[in-house]
Order: structure tokens, then C-alpha cells, then sequence
């Protein structure tokens, strides 16, 4: 069975993206969330095997969603896909839990090889 | 001031070649605070740097260069073309706070559309446009910064 994802981010353009790249390496998308209060919503509902979650978003942002479904599900498999490539993010996210982070913008290849090691 | 333009100059030509959008490799910067424009997508700054990112362009090269990012023949300013310009600025932003030495945070973009609207970003004077030249008609990244204690 395919492995299955939820696809968080605030603008349709990375979504759509990030679906295409996903879907072509045989992951289904099984969810798509704009902020994080949807993302966290969605997670605790559809409990998808990876994560893919934006960082600057409305309503909540990606680090305080990653933090309340590492803290509902400590297995959790979340790649973090943000523009801040700022090293403190970087750090912060791995700490709370991420199990990478990918830097838009991104090469599909790079989305492809961290999501598949998951 | 000029310390960050030239970040900006640097980061937002990294994110163009990144995406393989074509740009000349002069950019233009002017001391300048009010735009006129049809498309304006706006990113707060705030924490090390208070202030404002506006990336600013005319109607055509909007759909022109949301037509390379998302590989489709775009004709009119739908929601694909707004959505992909709000990657774009959010991208723009990243990079570029992503290359100070000091943490900032940014807000989620928000499109501005209109015909000959004029923007201005009051921030004691301290706007510097960048204006970069492209096939694709010209591209404009504002910014204006609150710099305490002036220049």
C-alpha cells in the first residue's frame, strides 16, 4: 500500500507542486491544509505516514503545528518545506522533531530523495 | 541600509537562477518611495529587521513569470498566477532574511491588485527599490526598513 501525505502550505501553487512531485514517486495525497490549525486538525483525523508542512502560514504557523502533532503523535514523520532556510529554524525544527527540512525553493529531485529515505 | 539591499540583490538573484527564470545580471537600485502598479504582493519583517518586503510588477510580467514557474501557458491574473506570485515574494523573503546574521521573522504575503495603485512604505525614509530587468518585463522588490537612529 502506498505510503500516504498530507501537504500543508499556505499558498495553492506549492501544493499543487508538491502533490505533482509526490504522486509521480507513487505517495498518495490523501490531505491538503493552508495553516497550521488545519494541518494539526487534519493530521489527528487522517493520521497520513508523512508530512510535508510550510513554515510561514496563517492562523498558526508550521513550527507550532509541528510541535502539536509531534506532542499528539512522538512517531510522527514531518519534512519541513519553508523559504527560511535561516540556520536557527533549520535547528529548531529537527529539535522539536522533523525529520528534515527542505529550502524553497527546491529542486524536485531534493523533495524526492528526502521523502523517500523516510 | 545598503548592506541589505545588496543581501537582497545577492539572495533574489539566487532564487530566480534557482527557479531558472532568465534576468539580467543588472539590477537597478533606486532611492525611492512610491510605486505605481497592478501587482503588489507585501511581506512584513519584523523582529531583528521592522519593516517591509513588497515585490512589485506590472500585470503581463506577472502571468509571464507565473507561467515559467508552474510550467503552464497562463493568459489572465487567475488565482494560479496569485497564488504563485505569493510563493515568489515568500521565497524572495526567505532568502533574504535567510542570509542575515540575526533572526527575523516574516508574515504570510498579501496581494495587492489594481490598476495604477500608488504603494508607499513610510519607514523614516529608508526604502530602496531594486528594479531587475527581465524577458519577462521588469521586477521590482522594495524595501523599506524603520532604521533607528537613521541610515
Amino acid at each position: 500500500m502506498p505510503k500516504s501525505v498530507l501537504v500543508v502550505d499556505d499558498t495553492a501553487f506549492m501544493r499543487t507542486k508538491l502533490k505533482a512531485i509526490l504522486e509521480g514517486i507513487g505517495l498518495t495525497v490523501i490531505g491538503e491544509a493552508s495553516d497550521g490549525v488545519q494541518a494539526v486538525e487534519q493530521y489527528k483525523k487522517m493520521k497520513p505516514d508523512i508530512v510535508t508542512l510550510d513554515i510561514t502560514m496563517p492562523v498558526m504557523d508550521g513550527m507550532c503545528a509541528l510541535s502539536e502533532i509531534m506532542q499528539y503523535d512522538s512517531k510522527a514523520k514531518v519534512v519541513m518545506v519553508s523559504a527560511l532556510g535561516y540556520e536557527d529554524y533549520i535547528v529548531q525544527a529537527i529539535k522539536s522533531g522533523a525529520r528534515n527540512f527542505i529550502i524553497k525553493p527546491f529542486k524536485d529531485d531534493k523533495v524526492r530523495e528526502v521523502v523517500s529515505a523516510l | 541600509m545598503t548592506q541589505y539591499v545588496h543581501t537582497l540583490v545577492i539572495s533574489t538573484r539566487n532564487v530566480l537562477n534557482e527557479l531558472g527564470i532568465e534576468t539580467s545580471n543588472l539590477f537597478f537600485i533606486k532611492e525611492e518611495n512610491v510605486e505605481q502598479f497592478d501587482v503588489a504582493v507585501i511581506i512584513g519583517l519584523a523582529g531583528g529587521l521592522r519593516g517591509s518586503l513588497a515585490f512589485i510588477l506590472d500585470e503581463d510580467a506577472a502571468i509571464s513569470i507565473a507561467s515559467i514557474m508552474t510550467s503552464e501557458e497562463l493568459r489572465t491574473l487567475n488565482d494560479v498566477v496569485k497564488s504563485t506570485l505569493c510563493e515568489l515574494a515568500n521565497m524572495f523573503a526567505g532568502a533574504f532574511i535567510s542570509n542575515l546574521h540575526f533572526k527575523v521573522e516574516i508574515t504570510p504575503p498579501t496581494l495587492v491588485i489594481g490598476k495604477d495603485i500608488k504603494l508607499q512604505q513610510y519607514m523614516n525614509d529608508s526604502v530602496y527599490r531594486v528594479v531587475i530587468p527581465s524577458k519577462r518585463g521588469h521586477l521590482n522588490l522594495s524595501l523599506g526598513l524603520e532604521i533607528k537612529g537613521g541610515n
